[in-house]
Parts: structure tokens; sequence; C-alpha cells
């Protein structure tokens, strides 16, 4: 388990790094935290011929607040959303979210644009930023684009990054302070890839009510019927009728997993509620 | 080509000429002489490399040496005057908190984290705070033990450094019933898969995906397509021909699963049946850089639609990996992958047979949404910009 | 084998290399592997079974008097032991000395030099095998290891040492495996649950490989074990250990009682069920009551003390028996379900030489030696053929002798772990060491002893049998001598000694076995509060508590030690920790988030609690403790789980209880209600 032999560039700057990657033609690898491509380089399941590493791009680790909108720089850390002092919602969601991922070691160097790039089904940022419906904002040396949430993650480790693309950075927008929220992972094990997840919000001032099926096989799959019917009732749906919405829009689970996906959306619409 | 780095190890400046694939722990032990850090699992999961990498437990294993010029690294070696660390390794020693000893020198590290960040702790939070250092031996009550001896006997302000603020989901305003207006983000998936998961569950090794489309050609039109193989070929997604010959192919499907590739070269045989407009390509390859071998078939067949200008075509893909590629319990993500797989080959041959495919790939670099500059705030377009190391560079103008 | 100077460069080579194999169709279920139609592993054979045992003891005679049978069929996984150190190997060949040495991680370095010797064709002599300090081993380092020989053999073939450590994944995909049984057991008793006969057909799935020393043993022992703690009179029983393309079954801590623990637990259980009883009241009455010690069991296991019984009662009554029947009445406002169970368990430890001769294994240990040495100082070093990983022997040797001749434990040096230095041991392995090597290191310090009162009484112009060892002194009726004094007189200042002094000096080499060498039974019982969750099948461990005898403790932190780190590897044979397979013989679990293993969240506050019945038969009445703790937590824990499901109509008989066994018993108990 020790890695191939790779070329290692550590670019100053995101146009730099898009340079490198166009000249690589399709073989060269973005390196951010590393907590996912680390162990895949060291099986040698990942062999690129390039590594591009940003970690040394200072602009990516920013975190701005605006008025609507938090934008996150691709290179943050997990910890930082772990250990973010804000009481908000959105902040309480966030840290939540960050502070599940894996281990605090791995959240230390780990960082939100490199588990997004990824686009594992299992990530925790993957179903809680499909949930706050975030923009992902990419430059390359040829454009600047913002792809929403649900065009960014084609499938499993599956992207709508071009070869020479970077994700820079995350716009998530704000919620009411009154909203509600709800986040359920169901784990074999404390630290480990939840095999289901349940992430939810209730944002009765935005007139904004989602549910998010999160650990599917590909992308978060969006239940919009179990929202509504939770947003117009403040009841939680029982259990078959949220198999019955899952089953509808991804067909195929077994009953076990089907099971295990019902519960944790189930339980993140009672945690909301609560 | 070797990097050369300069790093502050234990406190003394390091400068050293690395490979780029050498990991920080690989660096540490083989060429510094720190055999302390111990590799268990090199995969990021177990722990037992934990070194302090900027004051911020990290794992050696995965970090390589050459992205750490000019980091601050502590390895175990390097706690000799640290009073926190003293008090941690005391309490482990009474405490009974190791046995062989081979995950020590990570756990200690994360139990001095832990006790530098929070001033009190329960049992449950010490232990899921150890969760990412594995102990086969101890079964973990000695370590947890000696954790809360530390917590316990040591005063917060003598070790705390980077407090932990305890939080728990405020929801303090009512839930108010609402109608929610529709998602801005539409779930656009055309066609979502999904497949059983293994593990303990009987599984034979296959993977089986069909799909399912209608051409506006008829049959003997499409089946002169299903004939010719390098035109058949150059619909999968990766797939090449290097040799037809009759109904012996040779060639090879390139495979890029996300930063996986594999390049499976090998041969298959075509079995057609013209008159009932069927036919079977089964074959195998070896993917040499990763020691893994596919066989597989895939089955396509020909139904004559109502009006008889139309076809149904049939497909079946069915392939088996072995070797490292196919060790993994998540089977469920590459039958997704092989969804889309099967679903674009489909696209592709009905594109192809309707003749709307282009020469060589039709990948457009710049796709759908993107470049909606106008609503964006301008704070955030300068943020953007600035992140986007463009600065204020002309080609910041859009 | 690929070499080059760094593993990285070496893994370059690998990969330039493929393999072109004609594949032929893989054997994967030890069971369907004996059918007759199965493909065959090792087609000279004509079937594929490595060994097959039967025993046949009154059956018929007991079967047929039974008011009650309850039938069950039982699975254990396939399991990766897992120390945090994999195998380790370096071997270079030493010019000046003429002779390899080899540094293994091993448990067992002098049995690795028998190995190397045989399969090298070099003398014993010629070879030296160290092994410092080993990160655990568990049984996975207890035998000779494939890389062990061909890193030899490639140090003396190229003149330069070569190492070579084993990854992670090499460890989950080659290394070798172990639990994998699987049981039908039919039980036959009367209309009070007690136990007439029991009836067993038990498949071990071994691989497909034997390992050497250990050739294929566990089947047969497994057949041996299953009645464990439990009285019955007719007994019939057929093993297969069978041939599949898998790794080889190592034996692994417990070896095949946690297998046999899990199956007499769930089918105890079961006849409880059957006649309505309380489950923990029909084990009472099952077990070999403490009046009848020393106990011969039905398939002669021979049980030298011990209140079984006595040891249940303590754990219904720690573990809150009655409490949790009242809790399980009032129902949980979560909705989960409470279950307890109860395993008791006996630990053959120290299996002597009459145990492993009639195995028929290739090497059968006898006396255990230690060798002892006042040193110049005023020192002890004790040096012994057995190896510590972990086991915490460098503490409890040194306190045997330091109870003998009285020398304070931080004079006290224990050498182990190098052929060089110490005396020839079959090593560390079957929790032996502290009886064996804890025996010799005893009886060798009384020799020791002998001398130094020796020369003490000269010194002190006494009689020898009027001289007291106490704390670094000897006293006698006219003072007292230092043993730092001894020391300098039989090194430095001999012209002090008494003419009658034993020439042999203050060094000695003693060896001991004990009096009855089938070996000397730990016991104790396991008990688990369980709440599983009827929606998701997931299960959290409420309270844990162990009931623990291993005869007099030599260290009672050690001994706890041993016990919590065996319960949290039983805890994850009970829960966690699966190496899957595809029908293609694909093993599953190439890396830690594949298979799962216990950490320190899934490993709940373990209450233990212990009692001393110290055996007849060794020096000191020491049992062996290393396995104990492995091999009860399936049966417990899965038991209290099935009492939690009972409301349902569901039972688990297959290992490890994931969620999706779990839920997929509820829902099969769900199907066959509406079927009725």
């Amino acid at each position: 388990m020790k890695a191939h032999s790779f070329t290692y560039e550590r670019p100053s700057n995101v146009l730099e790094a898009s340079r490198l990657l166009a000249e690589a033609s399709g073989e060269g690898r973005v390196l951010a935290g590393g907590q996912t491509l680390g162990p895949m380089l060291n099986m040698r399941l990942a062999m690129p011929k390039l590594i591009v590493d940003i970690g040394g791009i200072h602009e990516l680790k920013t975190v701005e607040h605006f008025v609507d909108r938090i934008v996150v720089g691709a290179c943050v850390n997990h910890a930082v959303f772990e250990d973010w002092i804000d009481p908000t919602p959105l902040g309480q969601l966030l840290s939540r979210a960050g502070g599940s991922i894996a281990y605090r070691a791995i959240r230390n160097r780990g960082t939100i644009g490199g588990s997004l790039c990824h686009a594992d089904p299992n990530a925790d940022w993957v179903t809680t930023m499909s949930l706050l419906e975030a923009t992902l904002l990419t430059a390359s040396t040829k454009a600047r684009r913002q792809l929403p949430m649900s065009e960014f993650m084609l499938g499993t480790y599956s992207t709508a990054l071009n070869p020479d693309e970077l994700l820079v950075a995350i716009d998530i927008p704000k919620i009411s302070s009154e909203a509600r929220w709800g986040y359920y992972r169901i784990c074999r094990k404390v630290g480990e890839f939840p095999e289901a997840l349940g992430a939810v919000i209730f944002d009765q001032p935005r007139k904004v009510g989602r549910v998010i099926a999160g650990g599917m096989n590909g992308r978060p799959l969006s239940l919009p019927t179990v929202a509504e019917f939770v947003a117009a009732t403040g009841k939680t749906p029982e259990l078959p009728e949220v198999e019955k919405a899952i089953q509808e829009s991804e067909p195929g689970f077994d009953s076990v997993d089907l099971r295990h996906h019902a519960v944790a959306v189930r339980r993140a619409i009672l945690m909301a509620l609560a | 080509m070797n990097k050369n780095i300069s790093i502050i190890i234990n406190g003394k400046s390091v400068e050293a000429l690395v490979e780029p694939r050498t990991s920080l722990a690989d660096f540490l032990r083989d060429k510094q002489r720190l055999t302390g850090t111990k590799l268990a699992c090199e995969h990021g999961v177990c722990g037992a490399c934990t070194v302090l990498i900027n004051g911020a437990p990290g794992r050696a294993c995965i970090t390589f040496a050459a992205t750490l010029d000019g980091a601050k690294i502590q390895t175990i070696e390097g706690f000799e005057n640290d009073d926190v660390m003293e008090v941690v390794r005391n309490a482990f020693h009474t405490e009974h908190g190791l046995q062989c000893g081979f995950c020590t020198a990570g756990m200690l590290i994360t139990a001095r984290d832990i006790v530098t960040r929070f001033s009190n702790a329960d049992e449950q939070t010490i232990r899921t705070e150890l969760s990412g250092n594995l102990c086969r031996c101890t079964g973990y009550m000695g370590i947890v033990k000696a954790v809360q001896k530390v917590l316990e006997e040591m005063p917060a302000k003598e070790r705390v450094r980077n407090p932990v603020i305890p939080k728990n989901p405020t929801q303090t305003f009512p839930f108010k019933t609402f109608q929610p207006k529709s998602s801005t983000q539409t779930n656009t998936s055309s066609k979502r898969m999904t497949a059983k998961r293994v593990s303990e569950k009987d599984v034979d090794g296959w993977i089986r995906l069909t799909d399912r489309f209608i051409v506006a050609r008829n049959r003997d039109e499409t089946w002169r397509l299903f004939s010719d193989f390098a035109r058949m070929a150059s619909c999968m997604p990766g797939a090449s021909l290097t040799k037809a010959d009759g109904d012996q192919l040779e060639g090879q499907v390139r495979i890029a699963f996300g930063p996986i590739r594999a390049s499976f070269k090998g041969n298959a045989t075509v079995q057609r049946d013209d008159k009932n407009y069927e036919g079977v390509i089964a074959g195998g390859g070896n993917d040499s850089s990763s020691g893994s071998r596919a066989k597989g078939q895939v089955t396509y067949q020909l139904l004559g639609g109502n009006s008889g200008e139309n076809t149904i075509v049939n497909l079946t893909l069915e392939f088996q990996l072995q070797g490292a590629l196919a060790q993994f319990s998540r089977v469920g993500l590459i039958q997704e992958f092989s969804a889309r797989l099967i679903s674009s080959f489909a696209k592709n041959l009905s594109d192809e047979i309707e003749g709307r495919r282009k020469e060589n790939g039709d990948k457009t670099e710049l796709r759908v949404s993107g470049l909606v500059w106008s609503v964006l705030a301008a704070r955030l377009k300068a943020l953007w910009l600035k992140i986007s190391g463009i600065g204020s560079s002309n080609r910041s103008r859009s | 084998m690929c070499v080059a100077p760094t593993r990285a460069e070496a893994e370059d080579l690998v990969q330039r290399i493929s393999l072109d194999v004609d594949e032929l169709p893989a054997v994967i279920d030890a069971v369907k592997a004996r059918n007759s139609d199965s493909a065959l592993l090792h087609e000279e054979w004509g079937d594929n079974i490595f060994l097959p045992t039967s025993i046949d003891i009154n059956f018929d005679e007991f079967a047929k008097k039974a008011d009650v049978v309850v039938k069950r069929e039982y699975k254990l996984a396939r399991q990766c032991m897992m120390p945090m150190e994999g195998k380790g190997v370096l071997a270079y060949w030493d010019e000046r000395d003429e002779q390899l040495v080899v540094y293994a991680s091993t448990q067992v370095p002098h049995m690795i030099r028998t190995g190397l010797s045989l399969a090298l064709g070099i003398d014993q002599s010629s070879i030296r095998v160290v092994a410092p300090d080993v990160g655990g081993g568990f049984g996975y380092k207890c035998v000779l290891q494939p890389e062990e020989v061909a890193v030899a053999w490639l140090a003396m073939k190229r003149r330069h040492p070569v190492r070579w450590v084993e990854d992670r994944r090499e460890h989950l995909v080659s290394g070798a495996n172990a639990r994998e049984h699987h049981y039908v057991v039919t039980a036959y008793a009367d209309k009070q649950g007690k136990l007439l006969a029991l009836d067993a057909e038990i498949t071990v799935d071994v691989g497909a490989y034997a390992v050497w020393p250990w050739v294929c043993f566990e089947g047969p022992q497994a057949g041996g074990n299953l009645p464990g703690a439990y009285i019955f009179s007719g007994y019939r029983c057929q093993t297969y250990s069978m041939a599949t393309n898998k790794p080889p079954l190592v034996p692994y801590r417990g070896v095949s009682r946690p297998g046999v623990c899990f199956a007499i637990e769930m089918t105890v259980d079961a006849v409880a069920r059957a006649v309505g009883r309380e489950p923990a009241e029909v084990r009472l009455e099952n077990l070999v009551p403490a009046a009848s010690m020393p106990y011969t069991n039905i398939t002669n296991k021979h049980y030298d003390s011990g209140d079984y019984p006595s040891s249940l009662r303590s754990a219904m009554e720690k573990i809150n028996l009655d409490g949790v029947r009242a809790r399980q009445k009032q129902g949980e406002k979560d909705g989960r379900l409470i279950g307890v169970g109860f395993a008791p368990y006996t630990e053959q430890t120290a299996h002597g030489t009459k145990v492993f001769a009639a195995w028929g294994i290739p090497l059968v240990p006898g006396f255990e030696q230690a060798s002892v040495r006042l040193t110049p100082g005023g020192g002890l070093e004790i040096r012994v053929g057995v190896q510590s990983h972990g086991q915490g022997m460098e503490t409890t040797l040194a306190q045997i002798a330091n109870q003998i001749l009285g020398i304070d434990v931080s004079k006290i040096r224990v050498v182990h772990g190098d052929t060089k230095f110490t005396p020839y041991s079959t090593g560390t392995y079957a929790s032996r060491s502290i009886v064996m090597a804890g025996g010799a290191v005893s009886k060798t310090c009384v020799l020791l002893g002998e001398r130094m009162k020796r020369i003490g009484a000269h010194l002190m112009q006494c009689k020898t049998e009027q001289v007291r060892l106490e704390t670094d002194k000897m006293v006698g009726p006219n003072g007292q001598v230092s043993v730092r004094e001894i020391a300098d007189v039989w090194y430095l200042h001999p012209e002090q000694l008494p003419d009658d002094v034993d020439p042999g000096g203050l060094e000695a080499t003693g060896g001991y076995k004990p009096k009855v060498d089938t070996g000397a039974f730990t016991f104790g019982t396991h008990a688990a509060v369980v709440a599983v969750d009827p929606e998701l099948g997931t299960v959290e461990i409420l309270d844990y508590v162990i009931i623990e005898d291993c005869g007099a403790l030599v260290n009672p932190m050690v001994v706890e030690g041993q016990t919590y780190g065996g319960a949290a590897q039983g805890i994850g044979t009970a829960l966690y920790e699966e190496m899957p397979y595809d029908h293609a013989g694909q093993p599953l679990a190439s890396n830690l988030a594949d298979y799962l293993i216990p950490g320190a969240a899934e490993v709940p506050p373990l209450r233990i609690f212990h009692t001393q019945t110290p055996s007849p038969f060794t020096e000191h009445g020491i049992k062996g403790v290393g396995e104990g703790g492995a091999i009860a937590p399936s049966g417990a824990i899965v038991s209290a789980i099935n009492d939690a499901l009972r409301p349902l109509g569901a039972e688990v008989n297959s290992i490890p209880a994931t969620p999706r066994r779990v839920l997929s018993a509820i829902e099969a108990a769900k199907a066959r209600s509406a079927q009725q």
C-alpha cells in the first residue's frame, strides 16, 4: 500500500492549477485535504500522472458571510465547521454535518470542496449541500461557472467539472433563524460513512421545505411530497409512506436498504419537529 | 521529480529531498529514524500513525511529505517537555492503557488532543472522540479511564488550549405549517439507478444491467449498425477495437470511476443470430495496473416496432470483476456507475443509428447552467474572482 | 517475489506482472463443498474434506427419552484477526556467525526456527529468530508464515538483508482467516429443559491449505468443546473440516470456542423457549455442579475445579436479571426492545502434552523451561522461550520470581523473544504462558533460591534451613545479608564461598509441566443487556458483565486487560466483523471501512468481577486467561438480542448480528405469522 510514482505540483493560485490540469490532459488529479485521495493513492486505486496540490492556495480557505448567504472556500476543513460558533440554525446544521465526518484527525485535514468533488454518495457534505441547495462556484483558465448542487453531482464519483476546472467555493444560501432542521445518520460504526442519511429543513418564513435522502447509490434524493406533507401538517409521516415515496423515485432497493433510508428520513423529520 | 521541503520536526528544522509519493509516515520512519509513528492501515482509518501537523492531529499515512513544506510536525518522540502529554502518558501507565503498544503513539496524541479541547467530557464523548484510533488489545477500558483521569485530575486551565463549544440544536421557535414553494434545484435526474448492497447477502459477483430504447429506423437498418463492431464499440464509453477478425474481436475498455482509472485489454467473441436479430459479445480482459480482471458480455436483441419503421433495442450488460477493483463491499456504487455507463451506451447507439452523433466525441467544455453572473452580488463576484486567483486582471471582466 | 530497495518500488514491479489464469470453478461455501457434485479444490482427494471426525456416546439411549426436541442451524462469518501490527519479517545472513538471523513478528520464535530449519534444510543451530516487540498476535502469529520462509530463503540467496512487512490490504484479502463455522444442532431435553442428549453436525471452512504446525484441528476441537460447561449424557457429533478457495484458517483467540459457545447458548435458549422457562434458570440446572468437581465430561475433558452455577448466579445478580425482566414488561419509550443474555463458558488453558499428542500435530509441547540468573549487581534475569506481545509477562513472570526469591520486581528483567538467549519453547498460544512459563519460573527460582540460601547461610554462619528470603535480602537467626552481597561473593569474592557450594552457581534452568496436563480450566459467565431498534435492526449494548475465574490472580490489572481486550474482539465477532466472499471467490472487504472492527464507541463499559478457584494441578493454582474474554460475547449478546426479539417471534442464528440480519429475522418472523 504505497502510492505509485507521480509528478507533484503545488500552484499558488487557481488559474495556475487549472493550467497544470489542462496540460495533463485528463491525467491530473486535484489534491485538497487528501483524506480520500490519499487512501486511494496508497491502495493504487488512483494512479494519476500528476497531482495538483491546491493546499497552498490560501484564498480557498476563506469563509465570507453575506446578508443572505455564506460563501465557503473549497479548502475549508471539516473541523472549521465542527468548531463553528454560530447559534443560527444554519450554523448548527453545518456544524453538525461537518462534525459528523469520520474522526477529528480526518476533519482537521479533509475539506468540504474535496468531499463534494469526490462525490461519494454517502458523504455528509453531498447530502447537506443538496439540502441547502448550495451553488458551486468553479473556475478554470477558460471560464467560471456556477453550478447548482443538483447539476454538479452526476452520480457516484462523478461531477460536472471539466478536467481543468476547479471547485473554488460553495455559495450557501442562509436560512431563517426560525427554520427547523433535522439530520439523521445511520452508521454501522462511529466515524464510518453513513449507510443512510436523512436531512430535512423547514423554513417557514422563506417557504422552504425540503426532505433529502442521502447515502443512496448515486445522487441524494429529494422527496418533495414528503416535505409538502410535513410543512402543511406539522406531522411526521408514517414509515410506509416514506418508504413509498423513496421507492417511487428510486426503485430497486431491497427491503432492508429501503427501510434504512426511510427511517433516516423519518427520524430527521422527527428531529426537526421535536 | 523529487521535491525539496523544509519542515520542522519536533522543533528541529529539517531540509530534505522527497519523492512526491512518500507519505509523511514513511518519511519519518525511514528517513528521519522516528519509528515511534506506526503504520497499521495506511488508509486513514486506524489512527496508529497520528501525529500533530501544525498543532492538530493528522494522519501521517495519507499525508504526503511533499505537501508539508513549511509545516510543523510533532511526533510521539517530540513530547518530552510537554506538560500535558506527561500527565496523559502517566495516566496510560497507571490505568493499563496499553498492551502490545502498537496503537499507543497515535492513541496518546489523540488523547492529548481530547484533553486540550474538552474541559470536561462524559464517557460517551470520550469514546466517540477516540473512535478514530483502533486498539485490538485493551478493549479501550484502560484508555478511556486514562483520559477520564486526566480530565478529572488536571485542572482545565492547565490543559485546555482550543476549547470546544458544546452545541445542541436549539429549535426554540415553534413549528408553523406552511406551503413550501417548489425547489429551485429540482431533481433533474432522468434516470436513477439503484442496486442491492452486498456484505452478508448471497453475492454471485455478477453485475447485470438492462436497458431498452427505441430508434426511428427499421430493424434491418438498425441491425447493420449491430453488425459493424467498430461503430458499435465507438458507442461504448471508453471502448475501442484494435482488431476485428470475423467474430473475433480485440480491444480495450477504459473506465474512469472518479479517481480510479482502469484499462481492460482483452478479446471477445461475437455470436450472432441474423435471423432473430440477436447477438452476444462475450469476452474478458486484464487491467495490469490494478491487477484486476473482468469478464462479461453484452447481449442485444432487436424487436420490430409497431409501425415497422421503429426498432426496439434490448440491451443487457453483464460483467464480473476480479482482483483489487472487485474487493469492496459497496457494490451498489459500481452498479450505479454501470447503470450510467449502459445508459450512455444506449444513448450513443441510438444517436449513431439515427445519425445524430458527432465524430470524436461531443463533449462540450461548457455545460448547461453556469455563467449567470448577473445574479451575483458585486461583493460575491469580487470574492469569487479573488478566490479564483484572477484578482484584478483583465480576464476577470465578463 | 519482487525485490526492490523500497516497498513502493517493489509494488511498482508487482504492477508490471500480470497473471494469465485459466479460471476453475471456485469452492466458496464449506457446506456445499461437502456435496458430491461440488467442484474439487484438491482433485487428487476425490472430495473436499480435509478431515472428518465423529463421536457417538450413548446418543440413541438418551435421545429417545426426550420430551422436547429443538433443532437449529448456526453460522459464524469468516473473520480476520487484525492485530494492529500485521506480519513482518526481516532476515539476513550473518557472515561472521554463519547464521541466518530472522527478525519476525511472531508469538513463537523457537517454533519458527524449527519450521525454517525444516523448510530451508539447514540446521537449527544456524538459525536465530528474534521477536523483540510484537504488535499483537491473537493466534495470527503462532504459525510458520510462508513469508518467513520466503524472505529467509531470499536473504540466504542474496546475502543482503531482506524485509517484508504486511500491509492491511494483504492482511484482509490474503492473510489468515478465522472462525467460519456452520452448525446444525439438535437438542433433546426433558419437560423442565434438562438436557439429555445433543446431536451436532459441525462444518469448518479451513481454506485452501492447512497451516503449520496447527494442522486442521479446529473442527475436531469444536466437536470436543461443544458441550462446554453443561452436562448431558448422550452426544453425537460429526465434524467436517472442508477445503475452500480461501486463505487458511489459523487458530484465533478462543479457536473453536467462540463458535461452540455461541452454538450451545443459542441451543439452550431454544430449549428454554420450548419448555417455557426462564433461560437463565434452565442454564443453572444444566451446568456442571460444584459438588461434581473435578469432573470429566462427556468428551473426556477434565474440568479441574470451579463452581459454574455460582458464577452464573453471580452474573444474574450483577446484571440485575429481575430488574431487566421488570423493565421489559414496561416497554421502552423509544420503542426499542430490551433483552438479556448469558453465556457461561469454560476455557481450557495450557493444554498439555497429552492433548496435543492426541491431535496428532507435528509439534507437541512438553516441559516448559526457564533460566534464571542472579546478576552481578544483585538483580535477576529471567529467560523464557515464550513471547510476550501485550500480555504483560515482563510484569507477571517477575511477580512470580519475586514471590519466590523476594527480589524487588524493579530489579528483575524478563528476557524473551530471542532464540539465542532463551530456552526452547513452543511459544505463546492457547493461553498457556502464565501457567507453563510461570510454573517454570517458579520452579527454577526455588532451585536458585536454594543455592543462594546456601551461600547466605555460610555468610551468616547458620544452617541453610534457617535462612528466609525477604525483599532483596536473606534473613537468618543471627542477622541478614543482602542479595547483592550474595552476588558479590559468587562473582567477585569466591574466596568467601563455602566449600560445598553448588558449582552451578547463581544460574539455573528448570522445567515444569502441570501434574495433570490436560489443561487448566478457566471458567466464567458473560452477561449482556441489549436494546434492539426494531425499525433498523441495530443493537446497542446497554450493560455488560463479566464474571471471571482464572484461578489464582497473578495480576488483576493484567487479567482484566486480557479479558477486556478479548471481550472487545468477541463483540466484533458478535456484531461487526465479517469477511464476505462472492461466488467467484473474491473477498469483498479489502479495507477497514468494509471490515469493521470495534472502536471505543462500539465497546460498552465492561464490568468485571473476579472469583478465584485455584487449579489443584498447577503451580500456585494459576490458570490461563488469554482467550476467555473472546469466547463468550457472541453467546451472551446474541442470546440477549433473541431475548429482545422474542415478542416478535424472531431469532438471529447467524453472526455477526448485523442490522440486516436482525431486520431480516424480524421480517421472516412477520412473514411466518402472516402465513399462520
